[in-house]
């Protein structure tokens, strides 16, 4: 099983991504009016797209928290690690979504911030999820810590599409039209389809693998200083 | 330099740390599990 998941982690990481680039660059087609800066959707929507996984993820153990903090369960401490490292990730990949889009902002509307409501729903939703962090480090009972996090995560992520899915579309935008349009269809050239397609699925493969990692990590120091006290 | 060359040349240079972030993480993982190991036989050994 560790053996399949490394094979995994090399296809992905050196022939899948280099491919990816290879394609986004010199296979697909520069797109009608944004011209070569089209190739950014590539990189910045799976960017976007795993932030609104990584919070979701993040919900979803924080709501098995809550359900296992009256029954005592051993659980909730990992249950803990795993919400807070998905909020982690996916606060890091919704600021690398900001940055590529504010590039992006730069090259066709001049300016790297221009308080468009996707820039400012995700500025939003940056200072929800920091917010998140502050009362995690605010917080010193391990109680209070596990059960006033998980309830913060479970009102954030009710932001989270209302920030990414509705608000940039009640007002008006100068941000292209999301990937499947109002007709609930894509318009996309099939190369480029074909190229974001494979980019969205490396992406996720990618953040699981990071995300699994990152948690073993934190499980196995909490272990050590475990067994550190134990044999003190 | 035309931008396009500029932005490949980025996104190669952010695909090698990402490589390289994977790299630390597996070595990370590795160094921690026999931490772990150590320190269980060295209970194991006084008990």
């Amino acid at each position: 099983m560790k053996k399949a998941s490394s094979i995994v982690l090399l296809v992905v990481s050196f022939i899948w991504i280099p491919l990816i680039i290879w394609g986004s660059f010199m296979y697909a087609p520069s797109a009608k009016g944004l011209g070569h800066t089209a190739r950014i959707i590539f990189y910045h929507v799976p960017l976007a797209w795993i932030s609104v996984v990584a919070f979701f993820i993040s919900a979803w153990y924080s709501w098995k928290v809550l359900q296992g903090i009256n029954q005592e369960s051993q659980e909730i401490s990992k249950f803990d690690t795993f919400a807070a490292t998905a909020a982690e990730l996916g606060l890091l990949f919704a600021f690398l979504a900001t940055v590529t889009g504010s590039i992006w902002a730069k090259k066709i509307w001049g300016s790297y911030w221009n308080w468009d409501p996707r820039e400012t729903s995700i500025f939003i939703l940056l200072i929800i999820y920091g917010a998140y962090f502050a009362l995690r480090t605010a917080i010193t009972n391990p109680q209070d810590k596990l059960r006033l996090s998980a309830v913060y995560s479970l009102i954030a992520v009710v932001t989270v599409p209302f920030f990414v899915f509705i608000v940039p579309r009640i007002f008006a935008s100068l941000h292209p039209d999301p990937l499947i349009n109002e007709q609930g269809k894509i318009h996309m050239d099939g190369k480029m389809l074909l190229v974001f397609l494979n980019s969205l699925a490396a992406f996720t493969i990618m953040f699981f693998y990071i995300y699994k990692t990152k948690i073993k990590i934190k499980l196995l120091q909490l272990t050590i200083s475990e067994l550190e006290e134990e044999y003190e | 330099m035309s931008d396009i060359w500029v932005v490949f040349i980025v996104v190669l240079i952010s695909w090698l740390g990402l490589a390289g972030y994977f790299l630390f993480l597996h070595n990370k993982t590795k160094e921690l599990e026999k931490t772990v190991k150590e320190l269980q036989d060295s209970i194991k050994g006084r008990n």
